[in-house]
């Protein structure tokens, strides 16, 4: 009993602590840069749930933040303006799109995995930009008028600030419960060999589709936050190309562990931020980071860091 | 109505040859060293940047394919000595990032090389073939370019299929410790096969730069195409590569006169197809 206290007392202090500096970072850095850093990092946690845990890498993630930010904006515009509800209908509309989409995607791993993914983000960005241009606003996008509501005026920006940092709290410590669970347990094993986990009798099928609803659900809800805090949904969150962005932040991190995919996301929103308003040459600064990244520092700063505190694996 | 439908047929043809030109190597990299290379897309646009050099310096068109073709080989295995060497028994991902860093590099360096705007490149041959019958007039060049294509389809076929160390990068396709254990050592001849990739990619490059104009990101642009070729011919398999590049070619000139917007999701229209009846693609097993 006290040792599961104390357990979760070491569990819960570094999430809390984080929570708290969020709060803090407010008085300092830009509210924007605060809310991007936020919402890619439930995105990173999303996708990390099939690349790091499963080992399954998709190349077409970004589907999934426009699918969220769309149907928010959608539903806003043309079913109900409160934002809490758009928020649940559109977890709601992800998931049943995954559900479906699963179907095609997990009847092969590797880079058939991959591409078919890559695949989904490709018609879903034509789907996006050319035949339902007037719905969707193409690369313009559009705007949303959410509904003030009594105790949660999203149109202010500290009040939205506030709810998204609680939304943020919760899910990190849902992935925390999820990262020591039996499940992420499965999941590692079915990287490791599927085969073998099949043989112990599980429906692998049915588990690895229960990680990619929940992985595409996560990233879809950055996606209604993202749409949520800036007011608008556009076609250029989701263009097919950026799907590589979520994929290095995973890397720069430390793929398949918690507080190294939560790294990486702010690692990469921070550089990103940084290095487009100083360096001309974005790209091949990217390029090199890439690079030297993938021949030095192959487990991500949160390996490098472990390795100097001489901790354990989280 | 039959004159459309020869010209469409035969853009797509063209189409077919150059994609193929570029997916065979991307399949072969994949397959025998296990290396998914964005940076393949360079390749192309290198090969189709150095025909707009030596175009100028030289006025001849075909010299520029050569010279396209020669330094990117060359292009090709120096960086499999210095960087693909890193990433062979590593997991898929670590290679996208790492070529895809490489591809990013690649396109400041065309940037800063050549500039910003697209490169104009005349019509090599400029003379339009007449079919009386049909009432039909076409540029030869678009037969000059399947010709190439298939002869070096062809040619590369029989080196695979006909010589000692062709048959070597086969049989690594099917089973890379057999043949360490064997006694063979796999790492020359994944210098060759890739720097004969890059060699291929910067014909597809150098032969496509008269009908579109050469830009720094039009590497980015192909490899998307070429990875659903890939994907759908089935890893790894010459003939399965180039009929998906050939369907895929036909299909862009269809819906580029049907619906032009849509070209540039067909191929992933046509993948999630095939994907979804036969998940190992066309031909792979």
């Amino acid at each position: 009993m006290t040792m599961n206290f104390a357990k979760s007392v070491t569990e819960i202090t570094p999430i809390l602590g984080y929570i708290i500096l969020l709060f803090i970072a407010k008085l300092f850095l830009t509210w924007s840069f605060l809310v991007d850093i936020i919402t890619f990092s439930i995105y990173v946690l999303g996708f990390d749930i099939l690349a790091g845990y499963m080992g399954w890498i998709s190349f077409g993630h970004v589907l999934w933040l426009g699918t969220g930010s769309y149907a928010f904006a959608l539903f806003i515009r043309h079913i109900n303006p409160n934002p809490l509800l758009a928020l649940l209908s559109s977890l709601a509309i992800a998931a049943s799109i995954g559900f479906i989409a699963s179907f095609v995607a997990l009847r092969k791993g590797g880079a058939y995995f991959a591409l078919i993914n890559l695949a989904f983000a490709c018609l879903g960005f034509f789907l996006v930009t050319v035949p339902f241009k007037d719905i969707t606003g193409g690369y313009e996008g559009i705007w949303v008028r959410m509904e003030p509501l009594p105790l949660l005026n999203f149109l202010d920006r500290d009040v939205y600030y506030g709810f998204l940092v609680l939304v943020f709290a919760v899910i990190l410590f849902m992935y925390k419960r999820f990262a020591g669970s039996s499940f992420s347990y499965l999941l590692r094993a079915i990287k490791e060999d599927e085969t073998r986990v099949e043989f112990l009798g599980y429906d692998t099928f049915r588990i690895k589709q229960i990680a990619y609803i929940l992985s595409v659900t996560l990233s879809a809800l950055a996606g209604s936050l993202y749409s949520g805090a800036y007011g608008y949904a556009s076609a250029v969150l989701m263009n097919p190309l950026r799907s590589v962005e979520v994929i290095v932040a995973a890397l720069i991190g430390g793929s398949g562990t918690f507080y190294g995919a939560l790294l990486g996301a702010f690692l990469f929103v921070a550089l990103k931020d940084l290095a487009s308003a100083m360096i001309v040459y974005w790209e091949l600064f990217l390029g090199l980071t890439f690079v030297l990244l993938m021949s030095t520092i192959r487990g991500g700063f949160y390996s490098l860091i472990r390795k100097a505190i001489g901790g354990e694996r989280a | 109505m039959m004159d459309v439908v020869f010209l469409i047929a035969l853009y797509g043809l063209s189409l077919g040859f150059i994609y193929a030109l570029i997916a065979i190597g991307l399949s072969l990299i994949f397959g025998y060293m296990g290396i998914l290379n964005v940076a393949h897309g360079t390749f192309y646009a290198l090969g189709a940047y150095l025909v707009y050099t030596t175009l100028k310096t030289t006025d001849n068109f075909w010299l520029g394919v050569l010279v396209g073709f020669s330094i990117v080989t060359l292009l090709g295995a120096i960086l499999e000595r210095t960087f693909m060497r890193r990433l062979y028994g590593k997991d898929v991902v670590y290679t996208l990032v790492m070529t895809l860093g490489l591809e990013l590099i690649f396109i400041d360096a065309i940037k800063i090389t050549w500039g910003l705007e697209p490169k104009p490149i005349g019509d090599p041959i400029q003379v339009s073939l007449i079919i009386p019958v049909l009432g039909i007039s076409f540029p030869m060049y678009r037969l000059v370019v399947i010709f190439v294509g298939l002869i070096l389809y062809v040619g590369l076929w029989l080196f695979l299929t006909r010589t000692m160390v062709g048959k070597v990068v086969i049989a690594g396709i099917e089973d890379l410790s057999g043949i360490q254990a064997l006694g063979i050592n796999p790492l020359r001849t994944f210098t060759l096969i890739f720097a004969l990739g890059a060699g291929l990619a910067a014909v597809g490059g150098a032969l496509y730069s008269p009908i579109i104009m050469p830009f720094p990101y039009m590497g980015f642009e192909i490899i998307l195409y070429s990875f659903a070729i890939v994907v759908m011919g089935g890893l790894a398999n010459l003939k399965g590569t180039l009929i998906a590049a050939i369907i895929t070619g036909e299909a862009v000139a269809i819906t580029g006169y049907v619906y032009s917007s849509a070209t540039a999701v067909i191929p992933f229209i046509i993948l999630v197809v095939v994907l979804a009846v036969k998940p190992e693609g066309l031909f792979g097993t």
